[in-house]
């Protein structure tokens, strides 16, 4: 059935009440054509797949011949891979010693790409045993592909660790033509200002072997590709942006689940799915969780008799392999499933897309709607917007979502709780001879290193001068490694990170698995193993959690204007108190949980408002809490742009003491240890506090909206907030601050 | 402390991020009794060396010289040593009767063949079907040892009792005992070279000693002289360790180098030969129950690189004693072991 068709017999339905609040049209776009100058054999092969290339493909491929670094932004599904792939067979044919790297953000991206370079290669004639090396790659082969492989995939974590050994590399290094990064748009904030140094390290060793590869980056859309490529590699790129591949007709719904209030979002999002895939369009719904994901599909499954399935990061590979596999082939008609399934794992395009909640960035959001679009069709995307000041917000501006730009990625380079750890690690490489060595000065960081022992100065150059390895010691994200198992009749079903385990596999949660459940039996946390059993039950289990934030240690203090000014050790938990038994929206029950908090220590900086303030705030009929939390969000949304990072790597507090002493608002580096950004903002908390009013006060909008204190990853749902009693806040605040 | 000096002082003790402080404490206590009781035991002869050797200087405490190279300076110490080396009295016909070295002929052909009256691999050198096969064996025995090495290389593993009576055919002077110690296990640098080599009737110990990690260069370039002058080396598990990890940090420094000589492992022999009747193939078990030698005041390997860490920053040479005495008696511990399983080699299993 033609989708128009589909969408109106959804208002058909009983439970529909009004909710698809917009629709949009995003018109077909003619495809544009190009031609570029390669190996015949290559040509032979695009043409026997029936592949014509667009002409985006063909620009950046003949960027690429020309020896240019290119940096590709279309979006999944329009040829990127074949963009890159295709320059470098065709070096590889014509010169037998040809070497490429291939790094992506995660392991399963590396599987999926090993595919089609075999496949290609098979069709070529060419033996160039394409190999991943990483963490999985078994000891015994580790050799032979060092040695033989002409094209090695691999991720940041494993390079991290492998350049120590760089001259068991040595003739991969020197032949090396071509570095092919993909996704990289991920690499912001920390994580991609460490990847931005590994790469500077890498590029050091290449150096030292003589040789100069190009580099090749892919990325989904963000709003600034150049300077991004130019901060994570170090040199200027070219860019090829304009996306020329087909793009069959799209209607793109806003549906609000809040004008039927009888049925919560998830559920009417099952129902979605449901409508959709029994009218035989291939759906694929994005959840925010693990957990949502699984119960979309189980609630989908008992509405339809087509596979539905689940689909998230936990799962055995082999799982996730079949169940790809599934949607390439029209095999598995619904998928609901995290964002795992948002990085380029080819899938083939779907008929309908369910974005089931704001994923919290418009990259994010695009990136997941792309997955709509099979060849012609028309295709269909649905934004489901759940209860939030922010999904509500795009529901009801729907310009302000399809006109939003994309987001910056943000690198810092000058950050020495993360260079410093790079520079001694790139002293275990090679001796440090020159201050620049790693793309800038760092001469005082180098200077201090040598001070303290960690690099001594020799006259061969600094060399790294500790008993314990370095990569050890620099880890490239705040992902806590710590994994449970959870294990059914002795096999391994799942593996999941510990925060997820406290709240999905506790002592008699109910865990779903592919539509089946499980109640846990007994989570060992010493030993990271949860045991489960098979049992079927109509109701599941959520878990409960209240954060709090203690100040450990004061490390320094200011006043300015009367108001004190905070910067020092914290520690923050997330206690899991209690669970609820739920049937679909309703509550059976509530038990206590015996789970020990999960803590973690950083440095934040925190100033206190003077109760003063906030007494005259609630005289006005102001809320003084919703005042302060609005300021804590903006201030979050604000910090990128002075302390250099992206906005997931800090996390905020606020409060207002139940003495009636004032309150108070906490900013903190969300990495153990801190990492440095709490630091920044101790020092322009002046400046920052002026921006921040000043941005409330330009905002045009009326309670608040995604721009200025509505926050995609609130843990209360954006509430309480309120922008007039921040503003009135702020205002008395810059009297003290004088601003 | 700036900032910068913070951040270096972090990475100085290495300590990794943790995530919830439930899995890792950061604490001293590992929870491994054993590991725990064996450190705190080095813990109180650390302190006790500390207050011994207090306001001493390592050159006047021992009999290392300060050598000028042109790699920059490094520390070298030559002490002989009343101890025996003897490789076995092998000649090459002891060798050339096992007709096992032969490609393609086993223990039962071997049987069969000595029946009919071919004792050696000279006798098979006219056979129809193994002449071939003979002659170029026996031209490798002809040739240079190292040559006849690694023929035998190519159809024997490592272990095979035949290596520790090949290495009768060279002479004594040409062997050469190798251990190191460095300040960790994968990458970190080298600071201590022992190479032992026989002398007259007895050993002579040499030590090359990098002062500070400054001088690790001049130490391995002088240390590799040295080893040139020989023809076998001989290690405890060095084929997996010690010369892979020598020829990475030259490596680091850029000097390329790949150590070809003949090498007997003598590990790899233990385990064969010895290893059940022991506990676990550690030199230090072999030492104790095999060799009946037992140290006094011994650091344990694990404490290497804290001690020399401490003295490094104290510049007592205090914690450094134990570990030359350590290293010291590892070399003439392997001379010891060598005389053992080449009598096993001999007398015992074919």
């Amino acid at each position: 059935m033609e989708i128009s068709r589909i969408v109106e017999s959804l208002k058909k339905q009983d439970w529909y009440e009004g909710q698809i609040e917009h629709l949009e049209l995003l018109p077909e776009r003619k495809a544009e054509y190009g031609r570029a100058d390669f190996d015949r054999r290559i040509k032979d092969f695009l043409e026997r797949r029936g592949l014509d290339l667009f002409s985006h493909q063909s620009r950046a491929i003949n960027l690429i011949r020309e020896g240019k670094d290119v940096i590709i932004t279309t979006p999944t599904a329009s040829g990127k891979t074949l963009a890159f792939n295709v320059p470098v067979l065709d070096r590889m044919l014509e010169d037998s010693d040809s070497r490429a790297l291939y790094i992506y953000p995660t392991k399963a991206l590396s599987q999926d790409q090993l595919e089609t370079i075999k496949d290609m290669e098979v069709e070529l004639g060419l033996n160039l045993e394409p190999r991943v090396y990483d963490g999985d790659t078994p000891r015994e082969r580790r050799p032979g592909i060092r040695k033989r492989s002409r094209i090695v995939l691999t991720n940041p974590y494993g390079l991290h660790h492998y350049l120590e050994w760089h001259h068991k590399w040595k003739d991969f290094f020197r032949n090396l033509d071509f570095v092919i990064m993909d996704e990289v748009h991920s690499y912001r904030g920390v994580f991609g200002s460490n990847v931005a140094l590994l790469v500077r390290r890498m590029e050091r060793i290449f150096d030292h072997y003589g040789s100069d590869p190009q580099f090749v980056l892919s990325s989904a859309t963000i709003a600034n590709p150049l300077e991004h490529s130019r901060k994570l590699v170090g040199r200027e790129f070219s860019l090829v942006s304009e996306d020329s591949s087909f793009r069959g007709r799209k209607k793109f719904l806003f549906w609000n689940p809040l004008t039927n209030p009888d049925n919560s979002a998830h559920n009417q999002t099952s129902k979605l799915m449901a409508h959709f895939v029994n009218h035989d369009l291939q759906t694929l719904c994005f959840t925010l969780s693990r957990r949502l994901a699984e119960l979309i599909s189980e609630w989908c499954s008992g509405r339809t008799d087509q596979p539905v399935r689940a689909y998230r990061a936990g799962y055995r590979p082999e799982e996730r392999r079949e169940i790809e596999k599934g949607l390439r082939t029209g095999e598995i008609r619904g998928v609901s499933a995290t964002n795992a399934l948002e990085l380029g794992v080819d899938i083939g395009g779907l008929d309908a897309v369910i974005i089931s909640g704001y994923p919290g960035t418009i990259t994010s959001s695009w990136q997941q709607a792309g997955r709509a679009g099979r060849g012609r069709n028309d295709s269909l995307v649905v934004l489901v917007g759940f209860e939030n000041p922010l999904d509500q917000f795009f529901l009801n501006h729907p310009r302000e979502f399809f006109d939003r730009d994309h987001e910056h990625a943000i690198v810092d380079l000058d950050n020495p709780n993360i260079t410093m750890g790079h520079l001694a690690c790139a002293a275990t490489e090679l001796p440090i001879n020159d201050e620049e060595e790693l793309g800038q000065k760092y001469s005082d960081e180098i200077k201090a290193l040598i001070d303290k022992d960690v690099l001594l100065d020799t006259p061969n150059g600094s060399v790294f001068s500790g008993t314990y390895r370095a990569s050890e010691a620099v880890k490239l994200d705040n992902i806590n490694e710590t994994t449970v198992k959870i294990i059914h009749n002795g096999e391994l079903l799942e593996t999941m990170d510990l925060a997820q385990a406290y709240r999905e596999a506790h002592e008699n949660a109910t865990l779903l698995h592919q539509g089946k459940t499980y109640i846990v039996k007994d989570l060992d946390l010493e030993q990271g193993v949860a045991e489960v059993r098979w049992k079927e039950v109509d109701y599941f289990t959520q878990a409960i959690s209240e954060s709090s934030l203690e100040i450990t240690e004061k490390l320094a203090e200011k006043k300015t204007g009367g108001v004190a000014v905070s910067f020092g050790k914290v520690s923050v938990s997330e206690h899991y108190s209690h669970y609820k038994e739920k049937k679909y929206d309703r509550v059976l029950d509530v038990h206590p949980l015996e789970l020990p908090p999960l803590e973690f220590d950083t440095e934040c900086s925190w100033f206190h408002v003077p109760e003063s303030i906030l007494t005259s705030v609630e005289k006005k009929g102001l809320g003084a809490r919703g005042g302060l939390h609005a300021i804590e969000h903006a201030m979050i949304a604000l910090t990128p742009f002075y302390a250099m990072c992206d906005r997931w790597d800090i996390g905020g507090f606020s409060s207002r003491d139940p003495l009636e002493e004032g309150g108070s608002i906490f900013i903190y580096d969300a990495y153990e240890g801190g990492i440095g950004i709490a630091e920044e903002v101790y020092e322009l908390l002046d400046d920052l506090l002026e921006r921040t009013y000043e941005l409330l006060l330009d905002c045009d909008c009326e309670e608040g909206c995604p721009s200025c204190i509505y926050s995609p990853k609130c843990g209360n749902d954006n509430d309480p907030l309120d922008k007039q009693a921040a503003i009135y806040i702020l205002r008395e605040l810059g009297k003290r601050f004088d601003y | 402390m700036g900032k910068l000096e913070r951040i270096a002082e972090k990475l100085r003790s290495g300590r990794r991020n943790r995530g919830s402080n439930r899995f890792g404490d950061g604490n001293w206590g590992t929870g491994d009794r054993k590991y725990d009781n064996r450190r705190s035991t080095a813990e109180r002869l650390k302190k006790d060396l500390l207050r011994e050797y207090n306001g001493t200087d390592l050159l006047s405490e021992t009999d290392f010289e300060l050598v000028s190279t042109e790699y920059g300076e490094t520390l070298h110490l030559e002490e002989s040593v009343d101890q025996a080396f003897d490789p076995p009295n092998t000649t090459s016909a002891d060798i050339l009767s096992d007709l096992k070295l032969v490609y393609g002929i086993g223990s039962v052909r071997e049987k069969e063949l000595k029946e009919q009256g071919f004792e050696t691999v000279t006798d098979l050198m006219d056979h129809d079907k193994w002449g071939e096969e003979a002659q170029s064996v026996q031209s490798a025995f002809q040739g240079k040892l190292t040559d006849a090495y690694y023929l035998l290389r190519r159809w024997k593993s490592l272990s095979h009792p035949s290596f520790l009576k090949l290495s009768g055919l060279f002479d004594r002077q040409q062997f050469a005992i190798v251990d190191i110690e460095t300040l960790g296990l994968s990458n970190q640098p080298v600071f201590l070279l022992g190479l032992a080599h026989p002398h007259g009737s007895g050993i002579v110990v040499h030590q090359f000693l990098a002062e500070d990690l400054d001088q690790e260069l001049a130490t391995l370039m002088n240390f590799t002289r040295h080893l040139e002058e020989r023809e076998v080396i001989v290690t405890y598990n060095g084929k997996n360790f010690d010369i892979p990890y020598i020829e990475r940090r030259l490596g680091y420094y850029g000097e390329r180098k790949k150590f070809s000589h003949p090498h007997l492992d003598l590990y790899l022999f233990t385990r064969k030969v010895i290893g059940e009747r022991t506990r676990n193939c550690k030199l230090g078990t072999i030492e104790r129950s095999i060799l009946g030698v037992k140290r006094e005041l011994d650091v344990p390997s694990s404490r290497v690189p804290d001690f020399y860490s401490t003295y490094r920053k104290d510049k007592n040479p205090g914690p450094l004693m134990p570990i030359l005495a350590h290293n010291r008696q590892d070399l003439l511990s392997l001379a010891d072991l060598y005389r053992e399983l080449v009598e096993e080699a001999l007398n015992g299993n074919k």
